[in-house]
């Protein structure tokens, strides 16, 4: 109906001129055509409308005169299964009043057995309620819904319900959310009811609940599974925040009640600084600041802290022997503190090194003594000058004390014959220089002196004592001779030559000092070699020995100048040395040497070990009055 | 010697067995650790049958797939149940109502008569090549479940009779109740296997639900 009036109102004017426009080629055919459109148009108008207003009336009359349409059954549920109800959705209603009705069938009853439904209106609009009377678990419903109006009717599909498995609670109640805090840290507890209808206490509904939680901005939310308990603690939370909380149930088999109305609950803020990990860091950089400053303050005090934790070791020291005194240059006092018991030293003091021999008689012993002194003084000054400030650096029988006093002892001359009038024992003095030193047996008391010598030392040494011995011969030789003899250490070959020929002249002599060819191979730049010096026996007779071990040690050094009466030279190499010297010395030694062997005299040194033989050169032995053996005309005399 | 060792032996394992036998489960005094076996018992059992019926709706669902492909046919709650006979409550009110022994004979019945037909069920599905293997062993796994349970039910009416919790009432009735699942057996087999299933996860839902009212009626202080 409608086509025809819009066919009706097709040809309009605008049309008309638009389709005009179009043919514009043939004017005389559109003129004709557009007046016949406009007959119609006026003859097709009131038609239209006329048979327009006469459809429009009788549709509107023929509305609702048709069956209903066909309901739908949505759902049954039951909250509590105790009870149900069902939903339909009512079809086109066919434009007449519609009523729908709901039938249902049981199982196990009869086929015919239809009942309908008890209560329309509680469940509200399209609903059928069965309340407990109505309602038998365990069985099957057969649930239809009819709709009909005037014209017919319509039923719906039908629905098969068992009640129990279309149960969906009610959603949970008096929900409740508390914040704790379990070890500083905070928690959320959540509380809540089940639905009061939902009878759990006599076991009939046994309800599954499940959380679900959110930040207030956040956009998804967190579900947590709670099991059939009525509470449950939520950990993972952020400070500083709004949650929402909801919760929802469900039976055994059934469906989720709906999200129960949502708790708020603000989760505060001071929880956050009570992290320990703060502390913990703060803790750490503390400690090591601490540590850094320690450190620095260590490295910087370190040689400080390094003496005092682990102090210099001693060396052995000398008892009583006062650095300071040495250094004062009282050598009595030193002596004296140093537990001798008078000068010369006895016995008793063989452990100090004292590096004068005395073998002159008591009676010249002062008047040596006291020359000795000031030499001694002044070597000791010399001396001591040049000792290290440590006395316990250096034991008597150290090689390393003996050294640097060799070393360091200052330039002693050789007095051949220098005193000769003051004394009546030979002084063999002591060069040193600093490549060697001339050892000069000085006086000294009972007691061993070892003179090691370092290599050129030692040469000399050996030399020296060559030279000494030479230097004997040849102040034997030459009273009065005052030549200063010099020990070179470059004339070392003159020296041996000396010593050659000193060996050579008294190696076929008894009597002879040193008479041993022995010592010929072994010199003079040979091993080391150094004279001993014995104990000085009671009849103030110095026993020298020589040892040809070869020790190396060094030469100690010669605190002045003492001299040292020679007796008699033995065979071996022994240089027997008086103690005394003076008139009576001198008078026994020439007395000796008219015998043959000097009571005094004798010869104790290790294996050279002689009776002194009567010295048969008395004429070459020229004793001076103050008892110094020439040796050096024993030496001419062979 | 060999005499000896023999009685040694015997006389070990007689001791192991008493040990383990005599272990008590709680420490407590007679009363209270009888009860709370019971409670213990309750809770097995529920639980039992809470996978017996998830099971059996499982496997009906699956058996409805395949066999039954169009829903909500007309023609479909035909067949009655061949424990319709069993008077069960169907109510909340009707199962309160309902004595300790009574409900706890109905579970007894109910279970019993499912012994037969579920054997026959396994025995059909064992046959049956349409199924999935899956399907097939949960299926298998039925009767066995049933047994158990009808096992341990039985254990907790004889500890609650011990107790006196319930009267001594039951064995009275456990002989009139073979004839009557002979019967219901013998109606069982003319049902499809899916029918089958429907009627049994109907029924193991009632013995969960009375085992549990049951439960919160005896023991109530453990989650009621």
């Amino acid at each position: 109906m409608s086509f025809l009036f819009i066919g009706c109102r097709w040809f309009t004017k605008d049309s008309l001129v638009s389709f005009s426009e179009a043919f514009s080629s043939k004017p005389s055919v559109l003129e004709k055509s557009l007046k016949r459109a406009e007959r119609m148009k006026e003859a097709c108008g009131a038609k239209c409308v006329l048979f327009l207003l006469f459809v429009q009336t009788w549709l509107v009359e023929n509305a609702g005169h048709t069956s209903p349409g066909k309901p739908v059954l949505l759902r049954c549920r039951s909250p509590e299964k105790e009870t149900f109800a069902c939903w339909w959705q009512p079809g086109s209603d066919g434009g007449l009043s519609t009523n729908y009705s709901l039938y249902y069938t049981m199982e196990g009853s009869r086929e015919d057995a239809v009942h309908e439904c008890p209560d329309y209106k509680t469940a509200g609009l399209n609903s059928c309620y069965f309340n407990k009377t109505y309602t038998s678990l365990w069985i099957t419903y057969t649930i239809s819904v009819v709709a009909q109006n005037a014209l017919g009717n319509k039923s719906s599909d039908p629905m098969f319900v068992d009640v129990a498995y279309i149960v969906q609670p009610h959603k949970p109640e008096n929900i409740s959310a508390e914040l704790r805090t379990q070890d500083q840290k905070p928690y959320l507890m959540v509380k809540w009811d089940p639905p009061h209808k939902a009878d759990t206490k006599s076991g009939w509904i046994t309800l599954q609940y499940e959380i679900r939680l959110k930040p207030e901005k956040g956009a998804e939310w967190e579900s947590h599974y709670a099991g059939q308990q009525k509470q449950f603690n939520v950990f993972s939370l952020h400070p500083g925040e709004v949650y929402l909380v909801q919760v929802r149930c469900k039976p055994d088999h059934g469906f989720w009640s709906e999200w129960s109305s949502t708790a708020y609950i603000e989760i505060p803020d001071y929880f956050r600084p009570r992290d320990t990990s703060v502390w913990i860091l703060i803790a750490v950089l503390l400690s090591v600041c601490i540590f850094l400053i320690l450190a620095w303050t260590v490295a910087i005090k370190w040689n400080r802290i390094k003496s005092y934790l682990l102090p210099p070791v001693p060396g052995p020291k000398i008892i009583g022997f006062d650095t300071q005194l040495l250094k004062s240059g009282k050598s009595e006092d030193l002596l004296n503190a140093l537990g001798c018991q008078g000068f010369p030293p006895t016995s008793d003091c063989e452990d100090l090194m004292v590096e004068f021999l005395e073998v002159d008689d008591s009676d010249e012993q002062k008047l040596v003594m006291n020359e000795g002194e000031d030499d001694l003084e002044g070597r000791v000054k010399s001396s001591g000058n040049d000792v290290d400030k440590d006395s316990g650096r250096g034991s008597c029988d150290s090689h390393t004390l003996l050294l640097e006093v060799s070393n360091s002892s200052t330039k002693t001359y050789a007095q051949v014959g220098g005193n000769s009038n003051n004394k009546g024992s030979v002084k063999l003095s002591r060069k040193s220089s600093t490549n060697g030193k001339l050892l000069s047996f000085e006086t000294a008391g009972e007691k061993t002196n070892t003179w090691p010598t370092a290599n050129s030392p030692f040469l000399l040494a050996r030399q020296s004592s060559c030279y000494n011995i030479s230097k004997i011969h040849r102040e034997a030789s030459s009273l009065g001779n005052k030549a200063d003899m010099h020990g070179n250490t470059s004339s070392t070959q003159s020296k041996s030559k000396e010593c050659r020929e000193l060996h050579s002249t008294v190696s076929g002599d008894q009597e002879t000092w040193f008479a041993d060819e022995k010592h010929a191979p072994l010199l003079p730049f040979k091993s080391v070699e150094y004279v001993e010096v014995q104990k000085l026996n009671q009849q103030s007779m110095l026993i020298l020995k020589p040892k040809t071990e070869g020790h190396k040690s060094v030469p100690p050094e010669f605190i002045g100048q003492e001299y040292t009466k020679v007796s008699g030279v033995v065979s071996d190499r022994v240089l027997l040395l008086l103690r005394d010297t003076g008139a009576q010395g001198s008078s026994n030694t020439q007395e000796g040497e008219n015998q043959a062997v000097h009571p005094s005299l004798q010869c104790q040194v290790g294996k050279m070990v002689g009776t002194f033989p009567a010295s048969p050169a008395p004429e070459g032995m020229q004793l001076a009055a103050s008892g110094y053996v020439d040796t050096a005309a024993l030496l001419q005399s062979f | 010697m060999r005499q000896v060792s023999v009685l040694f032996l015997v006389l070990v394992c007689l001791d192991l067995e008493y040990r383990i036998t005599s272990a008590p489960i709680c420490a407590h005094g007679d009363a209270g650790c009888h009860l709370l076996s019971v409670s213990d018992l309750f809770d097995r059992v529920i639980q039992h049958s809470n996978r017996m019926h998830s099971l059996s709706s499982d496997l009906h669902s699956e058996f409805e797939k395949y066999f039954l492909p169009v829903r909500n046919q007309i023609g479909r709650a035909t067949r009655k149940c061949h424990t319709s006979r069993i008077l069960t409550p169907n109510g909340k009110e009707n199962a309160q109502r309902t004595d300790r022994e009574e409900l706890t004979q109905v579970i007894l019945r109910l279970l019993v008569s499912w012994m037969d037909p579920l054997l026959q069920f396994h025995q059909s599905v064992a046959h049956n090549e349409e199924l999935s293997n899956f399907s097939r062993n949960k299926a298998l796994e039925l009767s066995d479940m049933v047994h158990e349970l009808k096992n341990g039910v039985e254990k907790m009416a004889e500890k609650m009779q011990l107790l006196g919790i319930i009267s001594n009432s039951l064995n009275g009735l456990f002989p009139a109740e073979a004839s009557l699942s002979s019967s219901a057996s013998n109606e069982a087999r003319h049902m499809r296997d899916y029918e089958l299933l429907r009627c049994f996860q109907r029924d193991s839902d009632k013995v969960q639900n009375y085992l549990k009212i049951l439960k919160c009626r005896i023991v109530p202080e453990h989650g009621c």
